[in-house]
């Protein structure tokens, strides 16, 4: 015998009210501010630090020292002169960031100066004797003794590989090429030879 | 040279050369420290014997235990030539391969234009000394192999890197001396001119 229950269906409990709370206003978005400059000198303080970590890799080389002012360069190029010669990746770290934007013949001068520099002839001192080398290594190691000469004729390829056409500037940096090709060194004076080769200037 | 090996560990390549294939697997980070860790079991400090030397291995002394130099510290290298190092030493490391031990430089040794390939500084030439390599696979080829992967290849690098390793692979092919090899690497690499 089935006995019917009976189901009391209790009323929906009533909805929490809440007291009807305005839309907020659109807080207009302020525009983000417009990036301070950075001065030369914190420029400078900046490459500083990323050469003394002595990582390469340091993605500020690529995004803070573009556009650089003649303030910039100036300041650069002066860092440059007061490290120690030694400071190979240093300073040619400086001269390639110097060469990515060569759009004056001031800019050439400073480059031209690199590649006239005497070669760094030893690791700890530049001036001293060179040391005999085990040539296994003697590549790498006779690239990096040069490599300041060696980035700013990187700079130079560069710049004629983009088909100057500032007539002028063209000239100046073949010239400076031209010049390197004669280097008592064999690095300088090889990698010159291959860029007038490319450049069709051989 | 731990912080050295982090980066490379961080390395993320667009694509790979069939060498590198061949040879290390694809161009990233985890490829490179599994090719590094397969092959050197310990690191230690030495002289290297050679007052210029960054690294060295020393198969008397264990061949899979490479020596890292306080030049490795002192000496104003680019990281990615450090890097190259690194990894030239560790493909010595192979018995199996001889140590993949290098080839005496012909006589005469000159680049291209005809001019004798000499060191730097001490005016010495390279040719009859063991400072070349037959193969694409040596310690010469592969490193100059991983390089110019890097060059072309890796997405995450700074374009100092790589022109670095531009530059320092460019300069270690002149260690290849067999014409096949060069044959092999120049398609595998230099076929298409680049940056």
């Amino acid at each position: 015998m089935s006995s019917a229950t009976a189901t009391t269906v209790e009323p929906p409990a009533p909805a929490s009210v809440q007291p009807e709370v305005p839309a907020p206003m659109p807080v207009p978005i302020a525009p983000s501010p417009a990036p301070v400059p950075v001065s030369s000198v914190e420029k400078v303080k900046m490459l500083e630090d990323i050469l003394a970590s002595k990582n390469d890799n340091d993605p500020r080389l690529d995004s803070e020292f573009n556009n650089l002012t003649d303030n910039d360069k100036a300041a650069l190029q002066k860092k440059y002169s007061d490290e120690n010669r030694e400071k190979l990746n240093e300073r040619g770290t400086i001269v390639y960031l110097l060469g990515r934007t060569i759009s004056s013949s001031h800019d050439l001068v400073f480059i031209k100066q690199v590649t006239e520099e005497p070669i760094c002839n030893n690791f700890e001192n530049c001036n001293a004797i060179p040391r005999d080398d085990d040539s296994d290594h003697t590549g790498a190691n006779d690239v990096t003794l040069a490599y300041p000469q060696v980035m700013a004729l990187k700079s130079l390829e560069r710049f004629l590989q983009t088909n100057p056409q500032d007539y002028a500037l063209k000239q100046q940096s073949l010239e400076i090429v031209n010049t390197a090709a004669g280097s008592r060194n064999d690095v300088v004076a090889r990698m010159a030879r291959q860029i007038l080769d490319q450049s069709g200037q051989n | 040279m731990i912080a050295d090996m982090n980066f490379v560990g961080t390395i993320q390549g667009s694509a790979t050369s069939p060498l590198h294939q061949q040879i290390f697997g694809a161009v990233n980070g985890p490829t490179y420290l599994q090719f590094f860790d397969a092959r050197v079991k310990a690191i230690g400090l030495s002289g290297c014997g050679d007052p210029n030397a960054v690294a060295c291995v020393i198969p008397m002394m264990g061949s899979s235990k490479m020596w890292i130099t306080q030049n490795y510290i002192k000496f104003s290298h680019p990281q990615i030539a450090r890097s190259m190092v690194v990894f030239h030493e560790s493909r010595h490391t192979e018995v199996n391969h001889g140590n993949w031990g290098h080839a005496n430089c012909p006589t005469p040794f000159n680049d291209p234009q005809g001019n004798p390939i000499k060191s730097i500084w001490t005016g010495a030439v390279l040719a009859g000394k063991p400072a070349c390599d037959i193969t694409p696979f040596g310690s010469y080829g592969s490193s100059l192999i991983m390089l110019k992967n890097v060059s072309k290849f890796c997405a995450n690098c700074t374009d100092k890197v790589k022109t670095d390793a531009g530059i320092y692979a460019d300069d270690q092919f002149k260690r290849i001396i067999n014409p096949q090899a060069v044959a092999a690497i120049k398609k595998d690499l230099y076929s298409v001119r680049f940056q």
